[in-house]
């Protein structure tokens, strides 16, 4: 398995992850949990699904002339941006379906990748406080 | 001429708010282009290192993208959902 499927595989299994947290965090502390699980639910499936185009709109891309990539990735960013309004409206109009639980899951992702891609090392803090000539 | 009331001030600024939010949403589609294209060129000079390309284009644009989404969210929620107007 090549490391993109695998990176990908890893924000699934962390996504799902975090989302669990979610989900039990409002089932203890939350009065009504379920319109949160839902939207939770709601939010990361549509989340990962949406991860999943990005790749297959980005593997596409490389293999196409400069311009032309750039224009395809934006149009395919507009398609994705459409859908995820679609998303929110009808969370936001739905009385089943809470809009903070989508939101908490539709930005779950992007806790991931910084987590796992970023503040997963102790340099990176230790980098923050060094000045560029001691690193 | 009826003057303005309150509710109708909240929602006429709501409104302007709301447009004014959706321009977070521009930015990644330009840097999410910009990115591909040089991905493009990238994956052409060194067709190799096509994976270690696509995973961190991958990373990135997925990061940026939250942002557009960030301001669609205050779009939607001034125009369908507004909590101000509840306000008065």
């Amino acid at each position: 398995m090549d490391s993109v499927n695998q990176t990908q595989l890893k924000m699934l299994k962390n996504a799902l992850l975090l989302n669990g947290l979610f989900c039990i965090i409002a089932l203890v502390f939350l009065e009504n949990p379920i319109t949160f699980v839902v939207g939770v639910i709601f939010g990361t499936t549509f989340s990962l699904l949406n991860f999943r185009l990005l790749y297959l709109t980005l593997n596409k891309a490389v293999h196409m002339p400069p311009p032309k990539a750039q224009a395809y990735a934006t149009s395919r960013y507009l398609l994705r941006y459409t859908i995820t309004g679609i998303v929110i409206f009808i969370s936001l109009k739905a009385d089943y379906i809470n809009i903070l639980g989508t939101i908490a899951g539709l930005v779950s992702l992007k806790l991931v990748i910084l987590k796992s891609e970023l503040f997963n090392s102790k340099e990176y803090f230790k980098n923050i406080f060094k000045r560029k000539e001691e690193r | 001429m009826e003057p303005i009331t309150g509710r109708a001030l909240i929602l006429a600024a709501s409104a302007i708010g709301a447009g004014l939010a959706m321009i977070a949403g521009i930015g990644p589609g330009i840097g999410q282009g910009y990115a591909a294209g040089k991905g493009a060129e990238g994956v052409g000079r060194q067709p190799e290192a096509q994976g270690d390309i696509v995973r961190t284009m991958l990373l990135g644009a997925a990061v940026a993208e939250t942002t557009g989404i960030y301001g669609l969210i205050v779009a939607l929620i001034l125009l369908f959902a507004n909590p101000l107007v509840n306000l008065l």
